[in-house]
Parts: C-alpha cells; sequence; structure tokens
C-alpha cells in the first residue's frame, strides 16, 4: 500500500476528558489509516471512544495529543471551519441533527451557501440535485425535521455534508436509531456514494452485522484504544480478539432458533 | 411523527388567543387613555371632592377631586409602559449576557453568575426600596431599582437553555456547514431558547407593575401628581370607608391587568408544553 | 387447553385523526411470548396504548375489542382498569430512564411502587427485590437500591426496570423495544434473562420491536405488522424461514447477515394511515405486487395450520 495515498492518517491519537478533577481516557493511541474510495468500519460498545475519535476528526473537539493528517494536511486542534470542506459527518440523532426551527432544505441552502460558495438561483438548483443524490424527492426539503421520519431525516442530513464535495465522510451512529429497513437504506446509499463519488467513509456503529455488509476494513475499538483491525470478511469469519469474538456472537440472528 | 394532540393544542392556541387579544386591549387601551379620559386627570375641583360614581365622573372623584376614572386610565399608561420598557430592558440585558456566559464560559461566565448569585441574595422588594431610595423618588429612578435585578431571570434561564443546546447535533452540524459564531447564536441557537424566555417575561410584566406600584405606594415612585395606580391607592389609604372607590378603582385594575398578563404567559407555556410532547 | 389470557378482536385504532391500525386480530396465551415486529408507524406502538387502555395516551378504539383474562377492557371501569396496571398488566419502556425519577434513589421508588399496589412488606419486601436483581443478573442488589438511576448505565437501568414490573408479578409484560437502546452485548444478556424469567414464571409477554433477531430470540410466536394491518401471523419460526408475505420476506432480506454482503434495503416508506387505504398497502413497495393489489381486500388466509398471511405471494 503506498502510504502517501492515505486521504486520512491519525498517528497516536490521545484524547482526555477531565469531569469533577478526575481525568478519563476516552481515545488512547488511536493510529489508523483511510485510502480514498474506502469505507472503514469502527465497532465498539458505548463508552469504547468510537464517537469521540469522530469528533476529533472532525475538528469538534480537541485532541490531547497526536496527529490528524487529512489530505496531506495537519488538521489536529483545528477548527470546524478550516476542514469541512474536505471531511464532514453525520449524527446518530438524525432528528436534531437539523435546527427544529427551520426547513430541512433552508439548512441545506445554508451548508451550499456556505461550502459551495454558490448564490441566487443556484442554490436552490444544487439544494434539489443533492437531495435526489440520497434519494428523497426535492419536495421534503419544505418540511420541517419534526414532520420527516428518522430514515428521511438522515438521508437529508447526508445531503447536506455532500454540498461542499467533501472527500471523507465520517458517520457516526447513523443507523442506530432507524428501523431495519431504514438501516439498509442508508447503507445502501452509502455504498452508491462511495461508487458514485468516490468518497472514503468511516462508519461506526455497534452493529457488527451491519458493518461486515457494508465496510471493506474494520476497527474494533474497547475502552478507547483499537483492540483488532483487519480485513471485514476475516472479522467475521476469523477473529482473533476475545471482545470481538464477543461481539460476534452478541449478533441476533434470525437464523438462531428460539432456545427452549 | 405526530406532535402534541390536536384536540389540545387546539385548546390551548385558543387560550393564548384570548388572552394575547386582550393584552393588546389592554396595552391599546393605555395608548388611546388621553382620547379615552372624560375628564383632565390631573384638574383638582374642590366642589367635588370625594364624590361617588355618576354621571359626569364614572369612577366618582378623589380627595382633590379629580376625575378617578381619568386618573386610572392615565395610570395605566404609566404602569404598563413602565413596566413593559423595564421588562424589555432587562430580556434583552440578561439574555444577550446570559447567552455569552453559557456558550464561551470561563471567566465571564463565573463572573456574571457570582453577580446574579449576589443580586438574587437580596430580597428583590428590599433591595429596590433601597436603590430608590437612594437615587430619590421618580419613575425612572423606581424603573431602574426594578431592573437592576429583573436581568437576572434571564440571564440564568438563556445560560443553562444554552448550556443544554450547545451539545445538541445540529449545532455541531452546522459549525460543519460552515457556519461562524455570530451566525451560529443569532441564527440556530437564540430562536431554539426563546420560548422559556418569553414566558417568564409575560408573567414578569405583572411583577414589575406590581414592584413599581409598591414603590410608588411608598412614596418612593412616581411623584405626584402624575396618576399612577400605586400612589393612587397610597393617596386614597386615609378615607377608604368614606370613599372606597378611589382605592378599588385602581386597585381592580391592577388586578386584572396583573391577571391578564400571568394569564398569557401561563397560556404560552402550557402551548409550548402540548408542542413539546412528540410521541411515537 | 390453554386459554388466550389477552384476546385482540378486529381491532381498529386512531391517533391524531387517521386510523392507525385496522382489524387486527391475535392472541397471547398464558406463558407465551408473543413478537409485534413491523418498521417504525406500522401501529405496534399503539397497539400497546390500546392494551393499556390509559385515556391520556392519544389512541383511540374505533372498533374492535380488547379482552384481558375474559374481561373485555372497554367494559370496565377507569377505576379498575387502572388497577389491572402494574399488577396484572406490566409494562417496560424503550427509554432505560423513562420509568424512573432519575434522582431519587431506588430504595424510595421501589418502596414507593409497591406501597401504591398495596404489597408493600418492609424488609421482606427488600429481600425479594433483591432476589429479583439477582435472578436478572444484577449482582450487589444493597449497593443498587441505595444508588440512582443517573448513577448507572442504561444496560442496568433498563434491568432495574425489568425487575420493577416482574415485582408485582403481573400476568402479561408489555415491551416497547426494550433493548434497542442497549449495547450489543447487553441486549443479548437481557434478552436472555427475559427467557430465563419466563421459565420461571407463568408469564405472559408481548414484546414490540423491529428486529426480527430479537423475536427469533424469545417469541414463540411472531406477528408482522405494515401500515396498521397484520399482515402475517404464526409460529416464529414458520413466520421467519417460511415466511409467506412479501414484506415478510424483504424485512428478512433487509437484515445484515454476517455475510459480509449489503442487505438489500426496502426503497421507500410505508404509508401514513395506510390502514384507510383500499386494497394492500405494501402494494408501492412491493416487488411481487399484481394488478389487483389494489382492490384486494384485506383477510387472513390459513396457509399453514396455526400459520396466517394476509398475502402468500411471498412464499417460494
Amino acid at each position: 500500500m503506498n502510504e502517501a495515498k492515505a486521504i486520512l492518517k491519525v498517528r497516536g491519537l490521545y484524547k482526555t476528558f477531565k469531569r469533577k478533577g478526575v481525568a478519563a481516557e476516552a481515545v488512547s493511541d488511536g493510529t489508523f489509516e483511510l485510502m480514498p474510495g474506502e469505507i472503514l468500519g469502527i465497532v465498539g460498545e458505548s463508552g469504547s471512544g468510537k464517537s469521540t475519535l469522530l469528533r476529533c476528526i472532525a475538528c469538534l473537539e480537541r485532541p490531547t495529543a497526536g496527529e490528524i493528517e487529512l489530505d496531506g494536511r495537519n488538521i489536529a486542534g483545528k477548527r470546524p471551519s478550516n476542514v469541512c470542506r474536505t471531511v464532514q459527518m453525520v449524527f446518530q440523532d438524525a432528528a436534531n441533527s437539523f435546527n427544529p426551527r427551520m426547513k430541512t432544505g433552508a439548512a441545506i441552502d445554508e451548508a451550499v451557501r456556505q461550502l459551495a460558495g454558490l448564490s441566487g438561483g443556484s442554490v436552490r438548483k444544487r439544494r434539489d440535485e443533492l437531495i435526489r443524490m440520497v434519494g428523497l424527492d426535492p419536495s421534503l426539503g419544505e418540511r420541517y425535521p419534526g414532520e420527516l421520519s428518522g430514515g428521511q431525516c438522515q438521508r437529508l442530513a447526508i445531503a447536506r455534508t455532500l454540498a461542499g464535495e467533501p472527500k471523507v465522510l465520517l458517520c457516526d451512529e447513523v443507523t442506530s436509531a432507524l428501523d431495519v429497513s431504514a438501516q439498509a437504506q442508508i447503507a445502501g446509499l452509502l455504498a452508491a456514494l462511495r461508487r458514485e463519488l468516490g468518497l472514503a467513509i468511516v462508519f461506526v456503529s455497534h452493529d457488527l452485522a451491519l458493518v461486515g455488509g457494508v465496510c471493506d476494513r474494520i476497527l474494533v475499538m474497547r475502552g478507547g484504544k483499537i483492540v483488532e483491525t483487519g480485513a471485514a470478511m476475516e472479522m467475521l469469519t476469523a477473529p482473533r480478539e476475545e471482545y470481538t469474538k464477543l461481539l460476534l456472537s452478541s449478533v441476533l440472528s434470525v437464523e438462531d432458533g428460539y432456545e427452549e | 411523527m405526530m406532535k402534541g394532540r390536536p384536540a389540545a393544542r387546539a385548546a390551548v392556541k385558543r387560550r393564548v388567543w384570548v388572552f394575547l387579544i386582550l393584552a393588546i386591549l389592554l396595552v391599546a387601551l393605555a395608548v388611546a387613555a388621553p382620547a379615552l379620559a372624560p375628564n383632565d386627570p390631573n384638574r383638582t375641583n374642590s366642589d367635588f371632592m370625594k364624590i361617588a360614581p355618576c354621571a359626569q365622573f364614572p369612577l366618582g372623584t378623589d380627595k382633590l377631586g379629580r376625575c378617578v376614572l381619568s386618573r386610572v386610565l392615565m395610570g395605566a399608561r404609566t404602569s404598563i409602559f413602565s413596566s413593559l420598557c423595564v421588562v424589555a430592558a432587562s430580556f434583552a440585558f440578561g439574555t444577550v449576557l446570559g447567552v455569552l456566559c453559557g456558550w464561551y464560559g470561563g471567566a465571564l461566565d463565573e463572573l456574571v453568575m457570582r453577580a446574579v448569585d449576589i443580586l438574587l441574595a437580596f430580597p428583590q422588594m428590599v433591595l429596590a426600596i433601597a436603590v430608590a431610595g437612594v437615587l430619590g423618588g421618580s419613575l425612572l429612578n423606581a424603573m431602574i431599582a426594578m431592573g437592576i435585578t429583573g436581568w437576572t431571570l434571564y440571564a440564568r434561564l438563556a445560560r443553562s437553555a444554552v448550556l443544554t443546546l450547545k451539545n445538541e447535533p445540529f449545532i455541531a452540524a452546522e459549525k460543519l456547514s460552515g457556519c461562524g459564531t455570530p451566525r451560529l447564536l443569532c441564527r440556530h441557537v437564540l430562536p431554539n431558547i426563546f420560548g422559556p424566555l418569553l414566558v417568564n417575561a409575560a408573567t414578569q410584566i405583572g411583577t414589575m407593575m406590581i414592584g413599581i406600584a409598591g414603590l410608588s405606594f411608598l412614596g418612593i415612585g412616581v411623584t405626584p401628581p402624575q396618576a399612577e395606580w400605586g400612589s393612587m391607592i397610597n393617596e386614597a389609604r386615609a378615607y377608604i370607608q368614606l370613599a372606597p372607590w378611589t382605592v378599588l378603582a385602581p386597585g381592580g385594575a391592577m388586578l386584572i391587568t396583573v391577571m391578564i398578563f400571568n394569564y398569557l404567559g401561563d397560556s404560552v407555556r402550557d402551548l409550548m408544553d402540548v408542542s413539546g410532547q412528540s410521541h411515537e | 387447553m390453554n386459554d388466550a389470557l389477552l384476546k385482540i378482536e378486529d381491532l381498529s385504532l386512531s391517533y391524531g385523526g387517521g386510523l392507525v391500525a385496522a382489524d387486527v386480530t391475535f392472541d397471547v396465551r398464558r406463558g407465551e411470548t408473543l413478537a409485534v415486529v413491523g418498521e417504525s408507524g406500522c401501529g405496534k406502538t399503539s397497539l400497546l396504548k390500546a392494551v393499556l387502555g390509559l385515556d391520556g395516551l392519544g389512541v383511540a378504539v374505533e372498533s374492535g375489542r380488547v379482552i384481558f383474562d375474559g374481561r373485555p377492557l372497554s367494559e370496565m371501569p377507569k377505576k379498575a382498569r387502572r388497577a389491572l396496571l402494574g399488577g396484572e398488566i406490566g409494562m417496560i419502556f424503550q427509554n432505560p430512564g423513562a420509568a424512573f425519577n432519575p434522582i431519587r434513589s431506588y430504595k424510595k421508588q421501589f418502596s414507593e411502587l409497591l406501597k401504591s399496589h398495596g404489597r408493600f412488606q418492609g424488609e421482606s419486601s427488600y429481600a425479594e427485590i433483591r432476589e429479583c436483581f439477582e435472578k436478572l443478573g444484577l449482582p450487589e442488589g444493597e449497593r443498587i437500591l441505595n444508588s440512582c438511576p443517573y448513577e448507572m448505565s442504561g444496560g442496568m437501568n433498563q434491568r432495574v426496570a425489568i425487575a420493577a414490573a416482574m415485582l408485582l408479578r403481573p400476568k402479561l409484560l408489555l415491551m416497547d423495544e426494550p433493548t434497542s437502546a442497549l449495547d450489543v452485548t447487553t441486549q443479548k444478556t437481557v434478552l436472555d434473562e427475559l427467557s430465563r424469567l419466563k421459565a420461571l414464571t407463568e408469564m405472559a409477554m408481548i414484546l414490540v420491536t423491529h428486529n426480527l433477531g430479537a423475536a427469533a430470540r424469545i417469541a414463540e410466536r411472531t406477528a408482522v405488522m405494515y401500515a396498521g394491518r397484520l399482515v402475517e401471523y404464526g409460529g416464529t419460526q414458520a413466520v421467519l424461514k417460511t415466511p409467506c408475505h412479501p414484506y415478510t420476506r424483504c424485512l428478512i432480506d433487509a437484515i445484515p447477515k454476517l455475510d459480509g454482503r449489503l442487505p438489500s434495503g426496502l426503497e421507500g416508506q410505508p404509508p401514513l394511515y395506510g390502514a384507510e387505504m383500499p386494497g394492500c398497502a405494501f402494494r408501492d413497495r412491493c416487488p411481487l405486487r399484481r394488478p389487483d393489489c389494489a382492490e384486494r381486500p384485506y383477510a387472513q388466509e390459513e396457509a399453514e395450520p396455526g400459520h396466517f398471511a394476509a398475502c402468500a405471494e411471498g412464499r417460494i
């Protein structure tokens, strides 16, 4: 693998939070790389540090130590406005990813104006284009987030992130609050966006089966540390670490019978 | 995705309209007072002192022969506008400070919150009396005295609302959409914290009105002969048994006004509660 | 003969101005677990609200009956219905924090709960509570009793909520997505504990979930709902391994299997108030739709003994 080609390099990332004087390490020694057009999965349960890791990359948090190199630039500790044209993030709570008092289309317009620098009539045109790109009808832009389903909100949130044509999309448990068919729709959308736009995606989830289906490579995180990495199929069929095996066995499969 | 229950929401909305219209009528009455007053409120008349309500003086006259109705109407102007002013100024000042404290935290937050704690350590009216006493009796000084503690309510509310709102994903999403801090605060934070602040503002109008009236009642507010409900009650205290209408009229007017604004605040809060419930 | 503890007969429900469920018929036998699965908005939560029978939840019964233990709920006076709750019908919510006041100790809240049902007996009640905790895999019962909900994780709070529901020994336990807010490893543990409890008591359970894997794990029978109608109903194994209805088949296909492939998503959304539509509400998204699907009346056909479906096109 030609190292210079990685679109995202994270090296020795540490993030410590101080809560009531007690220091807690949310992320320890996070190190990995993301290639352009690759979908990397991060699996872990709550408290594993996966969200914090993503927030550091999106510059929503300032890392305590470590380097983050995005498309050749060092971005650790910068502000979101410095990086938002290259890296974007989608959150778990889709409905609350939009200002409840603004129509979703207006929020996308804001992103289009600020990230793509468009103005006037071309803003609306680009907004409709983005909404169609995520498989929805542009009329949904006239609704408020509270009037849409979780799946629809999430798709519109993804549409908004595409306004600036980012190279990396960070997805933080974007399917966890959705039901099973909406989850599959979003997974399919992300795979299509990778195909059509060459987006590199980091897909964080606690659902190992879904991650295995969507991602090329998987990282397993526990207690702030990366405990195992490998190709998706390898992790699903022959995991090495105990924790990964535990996660695998916790997957509730329809194939399992009803146990007496 | 249903928000609230339509029937309950409709009932609450109706109530909000009713009280909003009543409040607007009150303000309109206050604005039109000079036109509506049957007699000159300041004109004294030794022939008509302490006269019971009659055709010429619909609410009677006070000890100096002045028309009570006219004074009540002009007093409405003083009371309502002064309290609206104080509330508006406290609202603006307190909200801005509270938002900045909540957003930036740090030294500013510590400083302002300690100042709030100190101000709130004194009972509001006692502090107001002290301030008005020091500054001297006048309507403006009474307003300042009430306003000194009035802003703290909004500062605290705004600050805690901002602290909660800061963690919402849409704030992070807007940062990633390229929003700078000023735009974030004006377009995304303020509109989402207005609700509880407005409710408190509506209720505070009544509190301010009673406070200013109280200061005037004690003689450190409005200077006579300006018509103001509190000072009217004070002046008429001595002969309440001889001419009860001189006390009942301003007292009743204040009661009705404060009630209307309080109910307005309550129904706006109910409206927000009902629309805040969204069940699957 | 194991007769039905809960019978739902031709139930139609409205919420917020439209029909959210129509002609729903099923029953739950004593000691049995029924899973009700479907996408969000299919009416499964409204069904639970109808069984709870509380007026304040916004769900109105348009027609049909809910019969609990031989007594129709609609004919019971309000007081009697309220007495049922907690005592005979227990409920567990999706959000582990929803059932308790986050800043009061569990000890206080449990004693209040028992007192309000007239079952508080001082020290022996606390001993019983600790025993219940043990059964649910919560060690150090005393420490938990002295803690407040906000100090504990979601998984532990949910298990405590289950313990609280169990304490009153209900005949029927209603669960609305009890494990979706929990971590995967905790989800499996909680489900396993629920099945163990089932074996120990004779409690019937209704599990409302969109997670078919959870249904497969603990439910004897499964009902699949779409847009307010029951589209398939039968033994869990039969419904999940040999589904009849195209929607059930699509749902199963949408689940990511551990084969490294992308699950096939079902495009579109269920129609709002689909129960009011003539014909099959699924036709717009159905891969097997036929021209007559628009007029086809809703009817449950028995594909096999005990296995009902509104449409058998999905059978291979």
